[in-house]
């Protein structure tokens, strides 16, 4: 980057700001469009562990109508609502209409363990999340998805504006490759997990738009983006506060230079590594490291374990599970299935989306610098030996236990990474490229939010495309189903299309501050 | 020295796997032993629709479908005894073309173990020798397709192919180099046109002489090639009646192995409209379940049985996805709609069979069916329209080598161990403990490290001159490409 160039492309596009209205614009609301057709698109409870979460949320209201102490320190009085909500769980074939027997208006409270009463999870985003509890437990939950869905596309949105151009392709196709089908249902749920995707996966950036920062008023608005991100991955999962220590070296190390305007300014995220580090010790979670990531999760997960009785071990679990946790990261992309796991994705929407992440990322391969080089394999190196040392520990093999939700925070973090440019060379597709990215993320949303709904109106056992037809279940007061699933499908592909177009237009622009360009230029004079 | 490399590469998978190992060898066995009309190898049994074999020739396959059970339950078998166990299992009705099984049958001899191999070896011979002829025969900007469209499609299932009696590798065979043939056939002159022209039609006989529906894919393979050098020219049309000569071939050996019934021969009876439409659009949503199969993703090597794990199929998956997407970006509209076309006939090809047939993805149409199919599609995508070039990065093109290799070296040793002692003994000595292996002095150990290494370094040797021609190849244009491309705007 030349100083002074960037500075001129800052100045011509906030001409066109002022100017005239440009597509991208509409970029954030297509967001919030698409993300909350999936929030719509699941009832209540669907999440996996979501009776746990959502009692936990309850309980940090502090209110004795939602939530009472229970006989032990582990237990509370809770609504039985809650619990009972993912009655549909496990079962595929189940809509989501046995809820119409769970009693939501009852005030009675039921003794319950299953929420954060030991402190396994942080705190935060629970007691975040509970200022939306209200009577109506719906209502609650559905409150509680949009906002996470608000803050999410607000951090993105500030984050495009603040980082500068040749760092936008990160942002926006980290994103958007790394997130059909899990990511995205995941940012739009209840379950603590969005909150570790957005978090990690905003983090990093921010630190960079820090750094890179030529303004005062850049710089402090990134340090807030840093801090609001790092809260969020920190304060939801324990694994996450990890993460997002990992992510925010990874982003010093990008922007390293020995000098001591660069130490200075290293003072703030070592703080915020500190503020994870203590959330990360609060969490008994932690406990992952030594004996699997079970937890207070073993519910589910337990079931799963058991019908794998496959018993390994030694070498041969070891092997297995090294060889084997390359289907954790396909898990991402709908190699696993989603909810509970109990809503299988077909074989399309993974192949999709898994060619548009690798397609992107390997053009990302060409555009190399040796830290680069050092970030990418050290964060290919924790993706591969993370859930391997996890798993193997606690005498486990892939299919249990770990699952791909609690690595997609790396995943998003090693897309924006192969994007990101370093060196001289941008990064740009060319137009059979993005087009080809383009149709096979669009078509996987289209297919797996279809494949969601379908699931949780009628259970998959009625086939066809009319999600209307011989409807089970759904939200009261929302749209018809086919309604929410043409908005949602519409307004992603919208956003790709802007998002994309975007991108192809200003790696247009940039070759005009391409130093070697000028470097000719300058000679020919 | 490259072709020695991937010869020895291919000898230690045929090495891996016990006689009878790919799938319905049974039936392919019987079928080229009943070939050679002698019968101390095949004799009527006095009812027509079966015939009198040697036992290991019938039932070699006591292992299928249990990958817990090692092939050592063939040293029941006596592979020296003559034709004494009646069989039902051949080609006796004419289901399969003639041509493959005709050929392996001048390699049966007394040994069922010796036949069987020396058939793997002429097999692998045949691939090999086709590759170099047509390696020095292509135009030089063509010579990177030959490479690319095989190294990033054959780990694993192509290479357990290539390397067994089955009749599927000389489909994909001759499917894979004839298209290519015929390209370079249009693109290049005299003797080295002659030279292309014979070859495309060597491959219009080992494709339509070794299956049926590899009848089909070598007509669709001929259209790809076709369309990507048409011309509006006098010459042109003249020089067609070559791929016309390649379908006349196919029409007459499909007709000579009357297997129009063995193609549809499970039409399931009417069905509503509403039904076909769900169960083309179920379909079509799950077939690319059968694409990544040829990487060993949920369907197993061998008889389905030897499954592979994540780090292969996803290695070689990422591998394929990563360098077609780089090489997408050489593009034209002619290629536009030869890719396009192709991955229709891909995904509508399995869909129509499977909806005709009554069945799911899943059933019946194997990933091995349509591998032919998927090499010419990759090879069309690697195809590069006048004054382009597909370049690699260094670290692109070693990504890709490594990743192969890595997913070569544990996809050979899987499906070793899977015939050596079954897969339920899991240690990295394939010696030790073994309940089966060739009468020979060299140990699995060996070959499983010797295959590797002898397939990493002919990659390493392969990909890199493939990615420095297209640097050559371009030469000075590469430079003014890269301009113009920067260019692109919008969608």
């Amino acid at each position: 980057m030349v100083p002074g160039h960037a500075d001129v492309v800052d100045v011509s596009k906030r001409t066109h700001f002022s100017r005239r209205f440009r597509l991208i614009y509409l970029a954030p609301v297509l967001a919030l469009l698409a993300l909350s057709a999936w929030a719509f698109a699941s009832p209540m409870g669907a999440a996996p562990d979501d009776d746990y979460h959502l009692v936990s949320i309850w309980c940090a209201t502090g209110d004795d109508a939602y939530c009472q102490p229970g006989s032990t320190d582990a237990t509370r009085l809770v609504p039985q609502a809650l619990l009972s909500s993912p009655c549909y769980a496990f079962y595929s074939e189940e809509s989501a209409a046995c809820q119409n027997r769970i009693d939501f208006d009852s005030t009675a409270l039921v003794e319950s363990k299953r929420g954060n009463f030991v402190g396994a999870y942080p705190p935060l985003y629970y007691s975040v999340m509970s200022v939306f509890v209200g009577p109506d437990e719906h209502f609650s939950v559905m409150l509680m998805r949009l906002f996470n869905i608000a803050l999410f596309v607000g951090i993105t949105s500030a984050l495009y504006v603040l980082l500068p151009r040749n760092r936008r392709p990160a942002l926006v196709w980290g994103w958007l490759v790394s997130t059909v089908p899990l990511g995205i249902f995941l940012l739009a749920s209840n379950n603590p997990s969005g909150w570790a995707v957005a978090g990690v996966g905003s983090a990093w950036l921010a630190l960079l738009s820090y750094y890179d920062a030529r303004t005062p008023a850049t710089r402090w608005a990134s340090a807030g983006l840093v801090a609001v991100s790092v809260l969020m991955a920190a304060g939801s999962r324990g694994d996450a506060a990890m993460y997002v220590v990992g992510a925010l070296g990874v982003a010093a190390l990008l922007a390293f230079a020995n000098t001591k305007r660069f130490w200075l300014l290293t003072i703030f995220p070592l703080a915020m590594t500190v503020v994870a580090g203590a959330f990360f010790l609060v969490a008994r979670q932690t406990a992952a490291g030594v004996n699997g990531f079970s937890g207070a999760e073993a519910g589910p997960a337990a079931q799963q374990a058991a019908t794998a009785a496959d018993s390994l071990s030694g070498f041969g679990l070891l092997a297995y599970n090294l060889l084997n946790v390359p289907s954790l990261w396909i898990g991402s992309f709908g190699g696993w299935a989603l909810g509970w796991l109990d809503t299988p994705i077909p074989a399309s929407v993974t192949f999709l989306a898994l060619a548009a992440f690798v397609g992107v990322g390997f053009v990302g391969l060409s555009i190399l610098n040796s830290r680069k080089v050092i970030a990418v394999a050290g964060v290919g190196f924790v993706l591969w030996m993370l859930p391997t040392y996890v798993l193997t520990q606690g005498g486990d093999k892939v299919g249990e236990q770990v699952q791909p939700r609690y690595i997609l925070p790396l995943v998003v973090l090693m897309a924006g990474l192969l994007v990101i440019e370093a060196g001289r060379k941008k990064f740009a597709l060319g137009r059979v490229q993005t087009l080809g990215v383009v149709m096979a993320l669009i078509a996987a949303n289209l297919v797996a939010l279809h494949m969601n709904m379908r699931r949780y109106i009628t259970g998959n056992d009625v086939p066809g495309w009319n999600l209307n037809a011989q409807a089970e279940w759904f939200w009261s007061g929302a749209p018809a189903p086919m309604v929410v699933w043409a908005i949602g499908s519409l307004a992603f592909a919208g956003l790709v299309v802007v998002l994309a177009r975007e991108m192809s237009i200003s790696s247009v622009k940039v070759p005009e501050t391409d130093p070697a360009e000028e470097l000719k230029l300058s000679a020919s004079r | 020295m490259a072709p020695v490399l991937v010869f020895a590469a291919l000898a230690a998978w045929a090495l891996s796997s016990p006689v009878g190992a790919s799938p319905d060898d049974d039936f392919h066995l019987t079928s080229i032993w009943c070939a050679t009309g002698n019968s101390d190898y095949c004799a009527p049994s006095g009812d027509d629709g079966t015939r009198l074999v040697p036992p290991a020739v019938a039932n070699p396959a006591c292992f299928a479908y249990d990958a817990e059970k090692s092939a050592g339950c063939q040293s029941r078998l006596d592979f020296t005894a003559g034709a004494t166990q009646e069989t039902g299992r051949g080609n006796f009705a004419g289901g399969y073309p003639l041509v493959y099984y005709g050929t392996m049958s001048m390699f049966v001899g007394p040994d069922v173990h010796a036949s069987a191999f020396v058939m793997r070896i002429v097999n692998i011979a045949l691939f090999v020798g086709i590759g170099v002829v047509l390696y020095l025969l292509l135009p030089a900007a063509r010579r990177q397709i030959l490479i690319w469209q095989w190294a990033l499609t054959t780990v694993p299932l192509g290479l357990f192919v290539l390397a067994s009696n089955n009749p599927s590798s000389w489909a994909v065979m001759g499917i894979g180099y004839g298209w290519l043939a015929l390209l370079g056939y249009y693109e290049s002159r005299g003797r080295r046109r002659i030279g292309l022209g014979a070859l495309y039609l060597l491959g219009a006989v080992m494709a339509s002489g070794s299956r049926s529906d590899a009848t089909v894919l070598f007509i669709v393979a001929t259209c790809a090639a076709v369309m990507l050098s048409a011309q509006r020219s006098r010459q042109f049309a003249l020089l067609s009646l070559l791929p016309a000569a390649g379908l006349a071939i196919c029409a007459f050996l499909f007709r000579a192995s009357r297997s129009v019934d063995a193609v549809a021969g499970g039409v399931a009876d009417q069905l509503g409209l509403g039904v076909i439409l769900q169960r083309i659009a179920y379909n079509l949503t799950e077939v690319p379940s059968i694409w990544t199969g040829i990487f060993g993703q949920s369907w197993g090597l061998g008889w389905l049985d030897t499954s592979m794990p994540a780090v292969v199929w996803v290695s070689c998956l990422a591998a394929l996805i990563g360098a077609g997407f780089v090489a997408a970006r050489a593009s034209s509209v002619r290629k536009s709609v030869v890719v396009f076309l192709g991955a229709t006939a891909l995904a509508l090809i399995p869909v129509t069979l499977l909806v005709l047939a009554g069945n799911d993805v899943g059933d019946n149409y194997q990933p091995r069916y349509l591998l032919p199919l998927i090499i010419v599609f990759v090879g069309a995508v690697f195809f590069t329209p006048a004054a382009q070039s597909v370049r690699l990065s260094r670290a692109q093109t070693w990504s890709i080598i490594i990743a192969l290799s890595i997913a070569h070296f544990i996809a050979l040793y899987l499906n070793t161990r899977r015939y050596v002692t079954g897969i339920d003994a899991l240690s990295p000595d394939l010696d030790a403990g073994r309940e089966w292996w060739w009468n020979l002095v060299i140990t699995p150990n060996v070959v499983w490290i010797a295959g590797s290494l002898c397939f990493a370094a002919a990659l390493a040797m392969l990909l890199s001159s493939a990615r420095m021609t297209a640097t050559r190849a371009s030469g000075t244009q590469a430079a003014e490409i890269a301009v113009p491309q920067r260019g692109i705007r919008g969608l």
